[in-house]
């Protein structure tokens, strides 16, 4: 059912929602990683998507480096994964640079499991359909 | 740097009128004994009440016109500083809800974030019910969770609600120590938010003062506030506040708030506290004024500068409390009913170097 990979890396410093974003995508029968900075992510993934790779939901509103920073980061090293963005903030200029720095939708929270799950397949089979590797 | 202190300036109004009031008493008193004698004289000479007595008699009228006067005109003075009180808690409190109200779209998004995981974990229950298998011990987890964060965000709201209340001012023994705990607690997000990183240097001891807690938050929050509004135009550097208490002397407590910003134009700094001042765009002028009245009211003082390094400085002194109240801990217990870290006690899933994957469940 799924594409060849399943693995989805989390990017969310707030442990509660960290904790049921990685529930609700391992329950979908996605494997996760998750960190809880975009600077954990970088020490731990490097700069070449982890093979099995399908998809980064990342927190646009990180400590350190942001979500749009790391965004930058991995455009610069080619480092080329779907991304899903999640945000507490209803700014609109927010998500419009979210979109513009590439990723494939972006969720305001409180958002339901089946809202992520949807941006999340979505982002997959627009990933794929680009091309990604 | 040097901080120009301005000394406290204080009504002395009830005084000047108890001095008037004595006065004429005294006088009045002085009066009534001298007719009251010459006319039991006059009665007793048999002879006709001298003219003087009349007079007497209508000097004393008007003196209990006075006296009556006098106390009217102490009461009314004491109606009008009651009202004026009451007007200037009424001040506090619009001030207070307008440092809060800067602060509305990060305690949204404070609040989101438990709503959030909230809805997923609720979500994911339903999912792994669907499944078809029982899930049970997993389901115990996930309802954990949510209490957990049904708990947090009722905590923020209770957070908010008694940083914008309305509280009679009660005047206790107070830990500047923990009042900058709770500010902090209570800025953490938008710090994050706005990417300022916060640093406090808290004196070891408890800095203990007598006042009110709600009000000295209020003059911490509104001089963090400020901090952080400072920082928001400097380019290539981190943007830095920091918060340092320290026991001068034995009698003596001092906090400074230091930001890394432009600082304060040199012109500026004598009009800093003079109400409706300002240099923001959206500045009603009224919050350092209102940080003075409060600060002197606790019999304290504030001053504000600019470091050597650039930023400016605010530094208050305040009288530390008499020791003699047997100084407890527990007296000084956070105002807010959150300790830091008491809400991270949630069963997280692997870490991403323990595990690589929380492991496939579908």
């Amino acid at each position: 059912m799924e594409p060849a990979g399943n693995l989805i890396l989390l990017v969310e410093d707030d442990d509660g929602m960290r904790a049921a974003l990685a529930r609700v995508l391992s329950v979908a029968g996605f494997d996760v990683r998750h960190f809880a900075s975009a600077e954990a992510f970088q020490t731990s993934v490097g700069t070449v998507p982890p093979p099995h790779a399908v998809c980064l939901v990342l927190d646009l509103r990180l400590p350190g480096i942001s979500g749009l920073e790391l965004m930058h980061w991995m455009k610069t090293k080619s480092f080329r994964l779907p991304v899903v963005m999640v945000t507490a903030f209803d700014n609109a200029a927010a998500h419009e640079q979210a979109r513009q720095a590439g990723a494939a939708s972006c969720l305001l929270k409180p958002f339901a499991g089946q809202a992520l799950l949807a941006a999340v397949r979505g982002a997959i089979e627009a990933g794929a359909r680009a091309g990604a590797p | 740097m040097s901080i120009d202190i301005p000394s406290p300036t204080r009504p002395a109004g009830s005084a000047v009128a108890a001095g008037e009031l004595r006065f004429v008493l005294v006088c009045g008193g002085v009066l009534v004994a001298t007719a009251v004698l010459s006319h039991v004289l006059a009665v007793a000479d048999g002879s006709r009440v001298p003219w003087i007595s009349a007079v007497v008699f209508s000097v004393i009228g008007l003196q209990a016109l006075l006296i009556v006067g006098l106390l009217l005109q102490r009461r009314w003075r004491r109606e009008a500083e009651l009202e004026a009180q009451t007007y200037r808690a009424e001040l506090y409190h619009a001030m207070r809800l307008a440092t809060v109200g800067e602060l509305t779209a990060s305690i949204a998004h404070e609040i989101n974030q438990p709503l959030g995981a909230i809805l997923s974990n609720a979500d994911a229950a339903e999912m792994m019910l669907e499944g078809g298998q029982s899930p049970g011990n997993e389901l115990r987890e996930v309802i954990a969770d949510i209490r957990l964060d049904a708990q947090r965000a009722s905590g923020i709201v209770r957070q908010t609600r008694s940083m914008i209340g309305k509280r009679p001012v009660a005047t206790g023994r107070v830990d500047l120590n923990q009042i900058v705990l709770d500010v902090r607690r209570f800025m953490s997000s938008a710090l994050t938010h706005q990417g300022v990183a916060l640093d406090l240097q808290l004196d070891a001891g408890p800095v203990v003062v007598t006042g009110d807690t709600v009000q000295l938050q209020q003059v911490v929050l509104n001089l963090a506030v400020n901090a952080m509004d400072a920082t928001s135009d400097i380019a290539g550097l981190v943007r830095r506040i920091d918060i340092r208490t320290v026991r001068v002397t034995g009698d003596r407590i001092e906090l400074t708030v230091s930001d890394n910003g432009h600082g304060i134009p040199e012109a500026d700094v004598p009009r800093l506290f003079e109400p409706f001042f300002t240099t923001k765009a959206q500045g009603c002028g009224l919050g350092l004024s209102i940080a003075r009245g409060i600060v002197e009211s606790h019999g304290g003082r504030i001053g504000a500068g600019n470091q050597a390094s650039g930023g400016a400085v605010f530094r208050l002194v305040f009288p530390a409390a008499p020791e003699s109240m047997a100084a407890s801990d527990s007296e000084c217990a956070p105002l807010l009913g959150l300790s830091d870290g008491a809400l991270h006690q949630r069963a997280m899933p692997p870490s991403p170097k323990a595990s690589s994957t929380d492991g496939a469940r579908g």
